[in-house]
Parts: structure tokens; C-alpha cells; sequence
């Protein structure tokens, strides 16, 4: 129920649909000609071990998921901070995590048609990425859930800083920007200098959008790694999930306390 | 219906409509999706073929039910829509055509919405309205100081406009309107909501700029109250449409025949009268249960003599309801304006 | 230019006011500059990890990519600072609140933009500014009389393009009640304006420069500065084009008040 709702909201309005459509189109396109010419001042077929394609499918997943998993809930969070409708959650039998994942998978759900439908059409179809060794693909539904999850813990901290501060546009906003970059969205982590590269694949952010986009883009192929990779995709997203709940708990504690 | 000569009048409409054209939208998550493609609409005729004109100096309200095309017929008056057809000529100019200049001579406000600037002091707010509308500073100051005699306005002048109760930003509007001397000012449900107190403050305002200035006020309101504290004339409008354009007293006179029973319950027992009454209907031809405000205690009937005797709903109700004290009144304006829509002038 | 005096005078007093009345949110402000900045790095970030691994992108060096980037940033400010309520438009349609933009003797758009200054701007134009500075000095380029009176009027083309296509984006919540899309859509070239136009195919291209020109808000204004032409007549293209595509988009703004009517669509 919840679900069907955030997907009727995406579908409502005409204009909303066709130019995000035309948006992600847009988007892939010009990444295409971007690369197209690093590649080409490069003057080789592959920089730092990926090919033209390999890293065109990377970049272009990279938005693709990236605006897909776009869930706007800090900022539904904020608004029901702000004119303190959160309440009504506090006294209901379910868990306001809870729920909040649920309405965004309706949301995400319209956001895979209008937005990660198209893309990968155009980046398969169009542009005819190579595509991967099917195990890959298997693996890459579970890579997605996890990465989702951790996207979606990181946007309900965020949500919850809203508890704190009116400002969440900042925090937001360097969220997203860190996210990207540290987790190789805008730049493959392959080009990153080694030493950066090593730290980087460890962290967080890496398992947010590195590890499932490696999978599609045939960035790895060895059984190990790749289960070596979701075992630390699962361990961060442990890790936060508990973070997260904690940090939420306490900021309710405070805030009724302080009478909100 | 009118009876004032077009020549002197400073609003004038003639045969003014407004038709819209509406999205017929589908049920359920397959016909959303459908909607976007649908070519299918539907006219609705929000007004219908309005005349009137109105003099300067005049306070006129403006009654209809919900729907009736009171707010579309205002916002065309304020240059906020174009009509669809028919003519418009409000202190000699076509509002829609010369937005800017046309505003300068007019004041609006729409209740509940504020105009003033949210986050500041009410008197950084009349400050701004000076420079923007370029009032003279004799003006300006001559105005507040009418304002503050009148309601005592200049309590609130320190106060963030974010920070006022609804009653306070709305006196603060009224105010503002007010500010730079307009010829009309327009006022849509003004005291909708407000207490009775802040109520009263304004119509004192309204009046009182009214007699002084000479502002011509047009005024659409629900509150009987408002109407007959302020208003020489009406005009009713139901589904696009005027069904009456004339004075207060001879739109009550129509009704002559119409009396209001009133009647007191005894002790504890006003639940037990008000179900007996609420089906009087059925018992008397030509009668109706009435909602009292402000009348501690006491239930209504209209009763119209026409067809039932005032006399006999009184018998009844003194032989057989638990009633210990009656009064016997004209008909009532509202009972009047509720007959009305219900198409007692058809 | 009485009239122009007395809206500048206006502006600067609504403005000012509205500084005022957010003197309170100081907090608000500093880490709202900072997801700004945060936002600049991390591109600039990016920018820097591909030139590790090529020399020069479409025949575009490191700095001049910075200055491109920079100079994009500059013409992009204004947009942030001035005409950040246009976001707000559709709350303001939607809820009905937008009818009193209609009784003040002010053009609604400029009374509309005035609501707002967005104080993140300026954590846009230092970066920028810093950026900048740092892009010329490594490019040691020669900042002659000519260059330098034209810089203001090639920033400010540059940036009335962008406010321009953003207004008649933002317009179209007068027709289709909700225009938050297309407002992100042209949002979104603002990007595509950093990149150097080399890299686009011919079709592109001319979609860039012709359709949604956002090659004239930082790529065709650099060149004057990037390569040794001589800045003649051509020059002067950029900003007055700039000023008929703002007349245009003011122009489809009131025909969308007229249109709205407080009707919600």
C-alpha cells in the first residue's frame, strides 16, 4: 500500500516523466562524448587496466544507479521534522525505519522506469556496452539490495540530522558530492592513484556503488573477490544499520526530552 | 435588477464569464497512467454571465455557497484572471491589461494568505508598502495613526508577521490594504475563522475607512455578522451566476412572511428538543430546524406563515416539547441567504 | 532611468531586510557554504584523478580546464544568489500562495526572485573566484585593457543565459502544475556547460549553442581568454544575445501569470 503510493506519485505528472526520461538521456550521452575524449587524449585502448567501454558501462551505471537510488527521504524526514507530524510515527506498532524504507522502494520503484530503464538501453542498446559473464549479473541483484541499503541508512542519517539543525540542504548536499567521488560514481576508483585506490576500496562508499557497478562492468571476474566484496558490502551495511539506529534512538531521546 | 447608472459607477461588469477547461482524471494507478495521454475535458463555468456595477463609496457583499464563483469573479475584478469573455471595467481600466498601474488604486486581501513579509517586523513590512506604492510620508504617517486610534495597532508593530496569531496578521492586512489610500479595496472571507473579538476590530476598520475615504469595498464572506455590520448591498451568486443584486432590507422583505420561532429548553433537556424538532418538517409544512449561534440554550425553527401559522408551531411546541421560554422574530439573514440557495427565488 | 534607480533601491532594501530577518540562522548558513564548496572539490577532485592518466582533454590543458571551470562557476553565481525562489515556484502555484504577487505594482518575477537571496552563492563565488585566480596565474594570461572591461559583460551574458533558460523552465509550472522536472532537467546543463566543446560531436554542438545555448555561459566567453584572440566585435555577441533571451523568458513568465490565475492548473 505504501509502496503503490510512492509509485503513483511518480507517475502523476506528465512533464515529470518524460524529462526525467530525457534528463538520464542526457546525461549518459554527454558522459559518452566526455569519455570519448579522455580516452582519445589518452591515446591508448585502455587506461589504468579498463577499456573505453568497460569504462563508459562503469560511469554510465554509475549515474544511472546513482539517480535511481535517489530517495529524496531526508528530505521528507526534514518536513515531517519541521512541522512535527513525526510524532504520529512514535505511537504506531511499526518501525519508523521501517516504513520509511518501504515508502522509498515505491519511490526508487518509479524511478527505475523513468530513470534506470532508459539508461540502461541507451548504454546497452545504443551505445553497445559490452555485457558481462552471466554469474556477474546473478550476483548483481544481491550487490544492488546491499548497496541500496547502504545508500538508503546514509539518507535516513541525514534525514535524522534534521532533528538538529534546519540546515539539511549542507549536509545533504556534501553527502552526496563525498559519496559520488569517494565511491569512484564520477571517476572509476581504477584511476585513482594506487595508494588512494587501496583505501578507498575499503571504505564505505566503495560498496555503495563501486561493487555492484564492477560486477555489470566485467571489472571483476574472480569468484573470490567478488564474494570478498559482498561479505564487505554486508559488513557495512551491519555496521551502519546499527550506527544509524543508534544515532536516530539518541536524537529522539533528545528531542523528547527537550519537549520538542 | 441593478439600480444604479452605469455612468457614475466605478465597477462595471457586463455579462462577464469564466469557463475552464478540466482534466476528466481516471481512477486507480492504470488510469493515471492513461491520464497522460487523455485528451478528455470537460468546461466547467465557474461564472456564467455576471452584470453589475457598482458606485464609489459603496460597501457591497458578495454571498453565494462554496463553488458559486465568488473568488473566480474577484480574482478577475483584481486583474488575477482573464475572463473568457464579457466586459470588465473597474476604476476605469481593464485590470488584466494594465496590471501594475491598476494596482496602485487597489487593495487586496485574501483571507488567510498574508501579504506581508513573513519573517519581518509588521512595521518593516508598512514599510516596504510605502516605498513600493510611493506614499507620501504625510499619508503614510496620517494612516498609521488612524490605525493605531482605531484597533491600537501599533501592539503589534514590533512583532515578526511569522509570530502573529491568525486574527492579529489578519488586522495587520487589512491595515496594509488600506495604506496607500486605495479607491477599492477587495476582501475575500476576511473574518473567516477569527474570534469574536478580532472580528469586530475589523469591521470598526473597514467601516470607519469606508466613512472617512470613501474606499469602495467589495467584500464575499460566509459570516452573516459581516453582512450586517457592513454591508448596504448585496449581491448572491450561485453557479456562475447573480440571483440577487440588491438591498439588504428588501431582500429580507421577500421573506415577509417568514417568522423565526425561538424557542428555550428547560434544564438538560436542549438534546432531547433539538431531536424533536429536527423532523418538524414532516409534522408542519413549510418549516425547518435552524442552527443558533451565540444563543446559549436556545433551539430555532423557521417557520414560513404561508403555508403553516407561526401560532401553531408555537402551540405544539409549548404542549408537547420540553421548552420553558419562547420568542417570536422576524426571519432571520441567514435563514434568508440558506432559502435563497436552496432556490427559493426560482 | 528612474525606473531602473528606484528597482535597484527596492531590491537592495527587500534584499537587505531579508538579510536581517536570517542574521538568525547563522548556523544554517556555514554548513550550507560548506556542502557547497564540498560540492566544487569533489568535481574539481575528479577533474584532477582523470588528468593524472591523460595530458590534455580536447586539446585543453589542466589549468584551462580549472578556468573553464571556474569561469562556468562565476557566470553560475548570480543564478544561485538572485533567482534562487524559482525552485519555490511550484509551491508557491500549488498552495495558492503565489496570488499576492499579483497586488503589488512590481513585476511579479522580480517581486517573486526578490523573496530570496541565497547566501550559498557566495560560497560559490569564493570558490570560484579562488579558482580563478589560481587558473589565470598558471595560464599567465594577459589581461589587457580590452579583456578586462569585458569580463563583467561576458560573466553577466553568461549568466543571464543560465537565469533565462532557468526562468522559462521554472515558467511551466503556470501550465503543467508541477514543472520541478523540467527545472531539473535544464539544472542539469549547467554541467555540461563546464566541459570544453571540443568534446561534443557536431550535433551537440550546435544543440549547445543554438538550442539550449549554454555554450555561450562559460565556453565561447573563455575563449578570449584562453586563446590569444583578439576579443573585436564578435565579443559582443554573447551579452546581447543574453539580454533578448531574457526578454524572452520575462515575456513567457507574464504570459504565464495571466495564464495561472490562481487557479492551481
Amino acid at each position: 500500500m505504501v509502496i503503490r503510493n510512492g509509485l503513483m506519485a511518480s507517475f502523476t505528472y506528465r512533464a515529470h516523466m518524460v524529462f526525467q526520461i530525457l534528463g538520464s538521456v542526457v546525461g549518459i550521452v554527454v558522459l559518452w562524448f566526455l569519455w570519448s575524449a579522455i580516452y582519445a587524449a589518452a591515446g591508448t585502448t585502455t587506461v589504468r587496466g579498463m577499456s573505453f567501454g568497460q569504462t563508459f558501462l562503469y560511469v554510465g551505471l554509475a549515474t544511472a544507479l546513482f539517480v535511481m537510488m535517489r530517495t529524496w527521504i531526508e528530505w521528507d524526514m526534514n518536513a515531517q521534522i519541521r512541522t512535527g507530524d513525526i510524532v504520529v510515527h512514535f505511537f504506531r506498532p511499526y518501525s519508523y525505519t521501517g516504513w520509511s524504507l518501504a515508502s522509498s522502494l515505491g519511490f526508487v520503484a518509479g524511478n527505475l522506469i523513468t530513470i534506470t530503464v532508459p539508461s540502461l538501453v541507451t548504454i546497452f542498446l545504443i551505445f553497445h556496452a559490452p555485457l558481462p559473464p552471466w554469474i556477474n549479473v546473478v550476483l548483481f541483484i544481491p550487490a544492488l539490495v546491499q548497496a541500496y541499503l547502504l545508500s538508503f541508512l546514509i539518507d535516513f542519517a541525514v534525514g535524522v540530522t534534521a532533528f538538529h539543525t534546519e540546515s539539511i540542504w549542507g549536509v545533504s548536499a556534501s553527502k552526496e558530492s563525498v559519496v559520488l567521488f569517494l565511491s569512484g560514481g564520477l571517476v572509476p576508483l581504477a584511476f585513482f592513484p594506487d595508494p588512494m585506490r587501496s583505501v578507498l576500496l575499503v571504505l564505505p562508499f566503495a560498496s555503495m556503488f563501486n561493487t555492484p557497478i564492477a560486477l555489470l562492468a566485467g571489472g571483476i571476474t574472480d569468484l573470490g573477490q567478488i564474494a570478498g566484496r559482498l561479505a564487505l558490502q554486508t559488513f557495512w551495511v551491519v555496521v551502519f544499520w546499527l550506527a544509524v539506529r543508534w544515532y536516530y534512538r539518541a536524537s529522539v531521546k533528545r528531542l523528547t526530552v527537550a519537549g520538542g | 435588477m441593478t439600480s444604479n447608472t452605469v455612468q457614475d459607477s466605478i465597477i462595471v461588469l457586463e455579462d462577464l464569464k469564466k469557463h475552464f477547461k478540466v482534466l476528466n482524471r481516471s481512477e486507480g494507478l492504470a488510469g493515471a497512467f492513461r491520464d497522460l495521454f487523455s485528451r478528455n475535458f470537460r468546461t466547467v463555468k465557474a461564472v456564467d454571465g455576471v452584470s453589475l456595477s457598482i458606485r464609489p463609496g459603496e460597501i457591497v457583499g458578495f454571498l453565494g455557497p462554496n463553488g458559486a464563483g465568488k473568488s473566480t469573479t474577484i480574482k478577475m475584478m483584481t486583474g488575477v484572471l482573464e475572463p473568457t469573455s464579457g466586459s470588465l471595467l473597474v476604476n476605469g481600466k481593464i485590470p488584466t491589461k494594465q496590471r501594475q498601474e491598476y494596482v496602485r488604486n487597489i487593495g487586496v486581501v485574501f483571507g488567510q494568505r498574508t501579504q506581508l513579509w513573513w519573517e519581518l517586523p509588521v512595521i518593516e513590512s508598512f514599510k516596504l508598502m510605502k516605498e513600493i506604492f510611493r506614499i507620501p510620508q504625510a499619508e503614510y504617517e496620517a494612516n498609521l495613526a488612524l490605525f493605531d486610534k482605531l484597533v491600537n495597532l501599533s501592539a503589534l508593530y514590533g512583532q515578526q508577521v511569522r509570530n502573529l496569531s491568525l486574527g492579529q496578521r489578519m488586522l495587520c492586512d487589512i491595515a496594509a490594504s488600506f495604506l496607500h489610500n486605495p479607491a477599492i479595496i477587495f476582501l475575500d472571507e476576511p473574518t473567516i475563522g477569527l474570534d469574536v473579538a478580532i472580528k469586530a476590530q475589523i469591521r470598526t476598520i473597514i467601516r470607519t475607512l469606508n466613512r472617512e475615504r470613501g474606499t469602495t469595498i467589495l467584500l464575499t464572506t460566509h459570516d452573516i455578522g459581516d453582512v450586517e455590520a457592513l454591508c448596504q448591498r448585496i449581491i448572491l451568486i450561485d453557479h456562475g451566476k447573480t440571483i440577487y443584486d440588491g438591498a439588504i432590507g428588501q431582500f429580507t422583505k421577500m421573506f415577509g412572511s417568514w417568522r423565526t420561532v425561538k424557542l428555550l429548553a428547560q434544564e438538560g433537556k436542549k438534546d432531547e428538543l433539538d431531536a424533536a424538532l429536527s423532523t418538524i418538517g414532516e409534522r408542519f409544512a413549510g418549516t425547518r430546524p435552524e442552527t443558533l449561534e451565540g444563543e446559549v440554550g436556545w433551539s430555532a425553527v423557521a417557520v414560513d406563515q404561508d403555508q403553516t401559522p407561526a401560532t401553531d408551531v408555537l402551540a405544539w411546541a409549548l404542549s408537547s416539547l420540553p421548552v420553558q421560554d419562547v420568542k417570536l422574530e422576524e426571519i432571520r439573514t441567514e435563514t434568508v441567504i440558506a432559502q435563497v440557495y436552496a432556490g427559493a427565488l426560482k | 532611468m528612474k525606473s531602473l534607480f528606484f528597482y535597484t533601491r527596492l531590491y537592495l532594501l527587500l534584499v537587505g531586510k531579508y538579510l536581517q530577518a536570517r542574521m538568525q540562522y547563522r548556523a544554517d548558513f556555514l554548513i550550507s557554504t560548506a556542502g557547497m564548496i564540498l560540492g566544487n572539490v569533489a568535481a574539481i577532485g575528479a577533474v584532477w584523478v582523470v588528468f593524472r592518466t591523460i595530458p590534455n582533454l580536447a586539446g585543453y590543458t589542466y589549468p584551462q580546464v580549472i578556468f573553464l571551470y571556474a569561469f562556468a562557476l562565476l557566470a553560475l553565481t548570480p543564478m544561485q544568489l538572485f533567482f534562487d525562489n524559482l525552485w519555490s515556484l511550484r509551491m508557491a502555484t500549488n498552495q495558492g500562495t503565489f496570488i499576492k504577487y499579483y497586488f503589488k505594482p512590481l513585476p511579479t518575477l522580480f517581486y517573486f526572485v526578490s523573496e530570496t537571496l541565497d547566501l550559498k552563492g557566495f560560497g560559490l563565488l569564493a570558490f570560484g573566484l579562488g579558482a580563478f585566480v589560481w587558473a589565470s596565474g598558471q595560464l599567465g594570461i594577459q589581461w589587457t585593457p580590452v579583456r578586462i572591461v569585458l569580463l563583467p559583460l561576458l560573466l553577466g551574458g553568461g549568466s543571464l543565459i543560465f537565469i533565462s533558460l532557468m526562468t522559462i523552465a521554472a515558467s511551466a509550472t503556470f501550465w503543467v502544475k508541477d514543472s520541478f522536472a523540467i527545472l531539473a532537467f535544464v539544472s542539469g546543463f549547467r554541467d555540461h556547460a563546464r566541459y570544453p566543446m571540443g568534446i561534443y560531436n557536431s550535433f551537440f554542438q550546435f544543440l549547445f549553442t543554438w538550442v539550449v545555448p549554454v555554450g555561450y555561459v562559460a565556453y565561447y566567453p573563455a575563449q578570449f581568454y584562453l586563446t590569444d584572440t583578439v576579443p573585436d566585435w564578435t565579443a559582443w555577441v554573447s551579452p546581447l544575445f543574453a539580454a533578448a533571451l531574457f526578454a524572452l523568458a520575462v515575456w513567457i513568465w507574464n504570459r504565464g501569470t495571466r495564464r495561472w490565475g490562481g487557479t492551481g492548473s
